[in-house]
């Protein structure tokens, strides 16, 4: 397939174009590439859009007489909207748009194309290999190994070559186990709590169908791990009702005869097309223009996002409380275990861990709980809310997880290095990206079947270059030690204004303030004898408070 | 609880609990007595009780009581529960249970503050232990209705700063640059003959003599005449406020009150229309003049084009809060709560208030023309208006000392009846007076704060400081309804200033992000996507909103199983 060949009109003259943040409408040329949209404006010649096509959600037309409206509804929730002289010009840019956005083949996608100067191809790609994890690991207990048991991808298609599995287990019995578990997803450790040596493991659910099934290997993995008397907890982020439900077709749960020192909590987490669905509805709710406002708040409350984010918080606290505070170690599951169960696990790490607080080490976490282990991005991330076409696999997940962090950083304003324009910057180029990153559902896909990472630049190699650093950077950011408990009453969640309402409310001052913010903390640390620094370190967590009140 | 990640700047800044507060507050409290005090504060009594914690159930205790709190320490509890509030909070006490109630702990007293919350004690039966405490209770926070004296005037604090020195009329409108050629300073009210709830010192147009400006007052629902609040320092528009025409059923006109707007009008060198923005719904205008009042009318006013506001009367205000204390306190309405929320209509009702004072600002200051706002008597949203649209354009106002400026002129000076609003000292807790129409307005500055975190000198401790004595009848600040009787009281010569309090220790109340920039106009985003329910202040009484909780809910869900 060639991209001209979707190409019907290339340049139009005399467009009109309406984008949030502009106070009058621009008139230029437009102009369709394979991979992007561009309109310079006449007769000035500033580039006014270079809108990655990926990025389009949903194409709507009106022609009205000789001249047409297209309507772009992008991934990113903005809208754009293009006026186009002649009615045919106008049909063929909006089937030209529709095409290339509908691509479906990972590699004619943009990051197979794209070559920024500044960077080299596969560097960063080997930037959070489970490698260095485990090395952490290693120095902390001896009880789990790094298995190669799947470096062919044979046990789990979805999982990374390498994972972390119990040291009394050999490869031999994680093949079998992982048989006994849907898409073989087997059980494997997710996180290691060095404060008092529990450990946080994550599957897909056992396979035992209706004539329930057993499988020794399985049970000898999680068997193994608990010492005798001990007792462990196994979260099924699915209802008691669904998880039996799901015996009917060859799934399950681990039955207390088999499993006998497991104790099972059940916690359904929307997943899935209602979890489509309520982002849906919230989007509409924010762009809807005629909404009278005083209904605002219960179409915000019938959208139910805040309860999916109340949700996930508390099963991710469940999580955590289990660990730190019941000293136990904690399975989590759901059917799949690549949608909720990583929800729930790279949640709780954010909690209790520290060390994914760090920019770096949130980009580790990311790596290892979402892109590695396997959630389906592809598929998930196919379709944004505006689309019209109603898919089956696309479900908000991750941008549900961003949003989770969102809420810990407005409850834990200092406790996360990296601030929301991170977060923002993840969700863009989760759904539409110049980089390779979020490509592909599985590690199996981006190294075997679509080279990606020969052939694409990575996300956190950009990310990581100091003068683009500097923008994803909390500048209130302190070390916190400490576990993080959020705050999961529906008076403590709040909507996401800076993604939801972000093409929509006038950032101007609070993009201004945050730059202040920096200015004044960067002012703090290098003279942090000044005013503005005294005046800081009165409300900042400063250590050297104390000393200066002793004189 | 000892992990506890809350970083010090959360719990030093959202100061959640009064009691640490007060306690860093009492000047006089010594390690060795048993409750703290202020100077001047006397202990009347004490007893054994059992306070009925809404969040954590019974915790026995012994409440104290002066003169000025009640101050309750747990027994057996670890840590110690201590309760420590100012009886100005106090709107009602009710005993509950009789002599003959069963039932553990239903026989006792029930109290409703002022400020978003509910005491609940329960006592022992024998003796007269209930009566005791009751009336010594009744007696002194409800000090004016039984000839008591507010604490305010018996408080013997001692600041460095004299918080009475904060606002001098005469500076401030020097500040504004007046008075100027078209503008004049009047001593007509001196001795408050031309409006009893007026301030001594006006600012009326210079080509209007003090002889016009008795005729205007004949026609001005008690005399409140049109005055400036506030010039534009480049347009040289003006705010104006002043009360309801007094129109009639019968359609009244006054030649002087017309031809007043005409020379506020041509002060501005302006041609275009004088703005009068009508505070009201258009229905309530219409039928004020049934009562006397009204709006001025087409025909009577050419020059002037009307807009009303659409925001309501102080009753509705009062039963918004009431409903939004209904869903808050104790618990938290868990399912639905923002359905909920929005039944309340509180947000609605800080919308409208903060869309009005968006079109007064912006009238002034883009539309270059002067304004007129008005609602019946001028002392309730017309305050809430004035103050909200100068705090938009005058960066001054903005800062520690100019919002002190700010409340001092515009809501303490100009009458706002803050006795009868908040019912300070006065057991009648259904007056139909009362009102949260300043809180509303606080509300307001924090909703702005929250959209530009860097453009106030003032952090949110600084707002639920101003609140939390807006009731304590600790300083003579807000007592009384006008400046009249304040003179009459000599609250200045025998009371405390709450700002002498404020500016004795600033830093505790300045944003540290405060970044000083002059003169720009401020437009917040009143739509309700933009506004939030101010948890901080309304839910800070329940623990769980702050964290840990968790914790207390999963034991609780392990033990039932």
């Amino acid at each position: 397939m060639e991209f001209s060949e979707l190409i019907k009109t290339a340049t139009v003259e005399n467009v009109l174009l309406w984008r949030p943040g502009l106070a009058a409408p621009v008139r230029g040329t437009l102009c369709i590439t394979s991979h992007h949209l561009l309109l310079s404006s006449c007769p000035r010649g500033d580039l006014e859009l270079w809108l990655l096509i990926r990025n389009v959600d949903a194409v709507e037309k009106r022609v009205s007489g000789s001249s047409g409206t297209i309507t772009l509804r992008c991934k990113d929730l903005k809208v754009l909207q293009l006026e186009i002289p002649g009615m045919e010009q106008c049909l063929n840019i909006a089937s030209s748009i529709e095409a290339l956005s509908s691509v479906d083949s990972v590699m004619m996608m943009y990051p197979f194309f794209y070559r920024p100067p500044s960077l080299r191809l596969e560097q960063g790609w080997h930037q959070f290999p489970l490698r260095r994890f485990f090395q952490r690991l290693c120095s902390q207990t001896s009880q789990w190994r790094l298995s190669t048991v799947n470096r062919d991808f044979s046990a789990c298609p979805s999982y990374p070559e390498a994972v972390i599995v119990p040291a009394a287990v050999s490869d031999d019995t994680v093949t079998k186990a992982a048989r006994f578990r849907q898409g073989g997803r087997f059980p494997v450790l997710s996180y290691f709590h060095p404060r008092n040596g529990t450990a946080l493991l994550r599957s897909s659910q056992p396979l035992t169908g209706h004539n329930r099934r057993r499988c020794r290997e399985d049970e000898k993995i999680l068997g193994t791990i608990l010492d005798e008397g001990e007792r462990g907890f196994i979260i099924d982020t699915r209802s008691a009702q669904a998880a039996k439900q799901a015996r009917m077709s060859g799934g399950g749960t681990e039955p207390k005869s088999s499993y006998p020192q497991w104790r099972r909590i059940h916690r359904a987490l929307e997943r899935g097309r209602p979890l489509q669905e309520s982002f849906i509805r919230l989007v509409e709710a924010c762009s809807d223009p005629s909404l009278s406002m005083d209904r605002w708040l219960a179409r915000l409350d019938s959208s139910r996002w805040l309860s999916h984010i109340k949700a996930a918080l508390s099963t991710a606290c469940l999580a955590a409380q289990c660990l730190d505070r019941e000293d136990s170690k904690v399975l989590v599951h759901g059917a799949e275990g690549t949608d909720t169960t990583l929800l729930v696990t790279a949640l709780a790490q954010l909690i209790l861990d520290p060390s994914c607080r760090s920019l770096q080490g949130f980009q580790g976490l990311l790596e290892r709980e979402w892109i590695q282990a396997g959630h389906p991005f592809q598929l998930r991330c196919a379709h944004s809310a505006s689309s019209h076409v109603r898919g089956k696999q696309e479900a908000p997940i991750f941008l549900l997880f961003l949003d989770c962090v969102w809420q810990l950083s407005r409850q834990f304003p200092f406790s996360l290095e990296f601030g929301e324009e991170l977060l923002l910057t993840l969700f863009d180029n989760a759904y539409a990206s110049a980089y390779g990153t979020f490509l592909c559902n599985n590690e199996k896909e981006r190294w075997v079947l679509c080279k990606v990472k020969e052939s694409t630049h990575s996300l956190w190699v950009w990310l990581n270059q100091p003068e683009e650093k500097h923008k994803y950077l909390n500048p209130l950011y302190s070390h916190n030690p400490l576990v993080i408990w959020p705050s999961v009453e529906p008076q403590s969640i709040q909507l996401w204004q800076g993604l939801f309402l972000r093409w929509i409310r006038p950032s101007q001052h609070l993009d201004e303030a945050w730059q202040e913010i920096q200015r004044l903390v960067e002012g703090n640390n290098n003279w942090s004898k000044e005013s503005t620094g005294k005046r800081l370190s009165q409300t900042l967590p400063d250590t050297t408070a104390g000393t200066e009140n002793g004189k | 609880m000892a992990s506890s990640s809350t970083p010090k700047y959360i719990s030093n800044s959202l100061e959640n609990s009064s009691s640490k507060r007060t306690l860093k507050d009492g000047t006089n409290w010594e390690q060795n007595e048993e409750i703290p005090r202020l100077p001047g504060e006397t202990r009347v009594t004490d007893k054994d009780v059992i306070y009925m914690c809404p969040f954590n159930g019974p915790v026995k205790g012994r409440v104290y009581i002066t003169n000025y709190r009640l101050y309750l320490r747990s027994v057996e509890n670890d840590p110690v529960v201590i309760l420590n509030v100012p009886l100005g909070v106090i709107s009602r006490i009710e005993k509950m249970g009789g002599a003959s109630s069963r039932g553990e702990n239903s026989y006792g007293l029930d109290i409703t503050c002022k400020d978003m919350r509910n005491l609940r004690f329960a006592l022992k039966q024998e003796g007269h232990s209930r009566r005791d405490i009751f009336e010594v209770l009744t007696k002194y926070a409800f000090p004016q209705s039984h000839n008591m004296l507010f604490f305010a005037f018996v408080n013997e604090e001692k600041f460095p700063e004299n918080g009475w020195m904060v606002y001098n009329p005469m500076s401030e409108y020097r500040r504004q640059g007046l008075p100027n050629e078209r503008w004049r300073v009047t001593f007509i009210n001196e001795h408050y003959g031309l409006c009893d709830t007026y301030p001594s010192l006006l600012v009326v147009p210079y080509n209007a003599t003090d002889e016009d400006l008795k005729k205007v007052a004949a026609f001005r629902s008690r005399n409140r005449i049109p005055v400036l609040s506030w010039i534009h320092p480049e347009t040289q528009a003006v705010i104006m406020r002043c009360s309801q025409p007094l129109v009639g059923m019968s359609g009244k006109r006054n030649k002087d009150d017309e031809r007043y707007l005409d020379v506020i009008r041509e002060a501005n060198g302006q041609i275009s229309k004088l703005t009068i923005y009508d505070a009201r719904p258009n229905v309530n205008a219409v039928a004020n003049k049934a009562t006397g009042g009204g709006y001025e009318g087409e025909d009577a006013y050419p020059n002037a084009e009307l807009f009303f506001l659409d925001i309501h009367n102080i009753h509705v205000m009062r039963e918004s809060l009431k409903k939004l204390k209904d869903i808050v306190y104790p618990n938290v309405e868990e399912s639905h709560w923002l359905s909920s929320l929005e039944s309340t209509h509180w947000l609605e009702h800080i919308k409208l208030v903060l869309t009005g004072a968006i079109q007064v600002a912006d009238k002034v200051s883009s539309g270059r023309s002067s304004v007129l706002v008005h609602c019946s008597d001028g002392w309730d949203r017309t305050a809430q208006l004035t103050s909200l649209a100068m705090l938009m354009l005058d960066s001054y106002y903005r800062t520690i000392e100019g919002f002190e400026v700010l409340v001092q002129k515009e809501w303490i000076g100009f009458g706002h009846k803050f006795a009868s609003r908040i019912g300070h000292g006065d057991k009648n807790h259904a007056d139909a007076d009362r009102s949260p129409i300043f809180l509303q307005f606080i509300d307001c500055v924090w909703q702005m704060s929250k959209q530009f975190p860097t453009a106030f000198e003032f952090n949110e401790q600084f707002l639920i400081t101003i609140l939390d004595h807006l009731y304590s009848c600790r300083f003579g600040t807000f007592l009384y309804n006008s400046e009249l009787l304040r003179e009459k009281e000599k609250v200045t010569e025998k009371t405390l200033s709450l700002w002498s309090l404020i500016n004795s220790e600033k830093s505790k109340y300045t944003n540290p992000f405060y970044s000083k920039e002059l003169n720009r106009a401020l437009y917040p985003v009143a739509s309700m996507r933009h506004l939030e329910l101010w948890v901080n202040y309304y839910i800070r009484w329940n623990p769980r909103i702050r964290q840990q909780v968790f914790n207390v809910k999963f034991v609780k869900m392990e033990g039932k199983k």
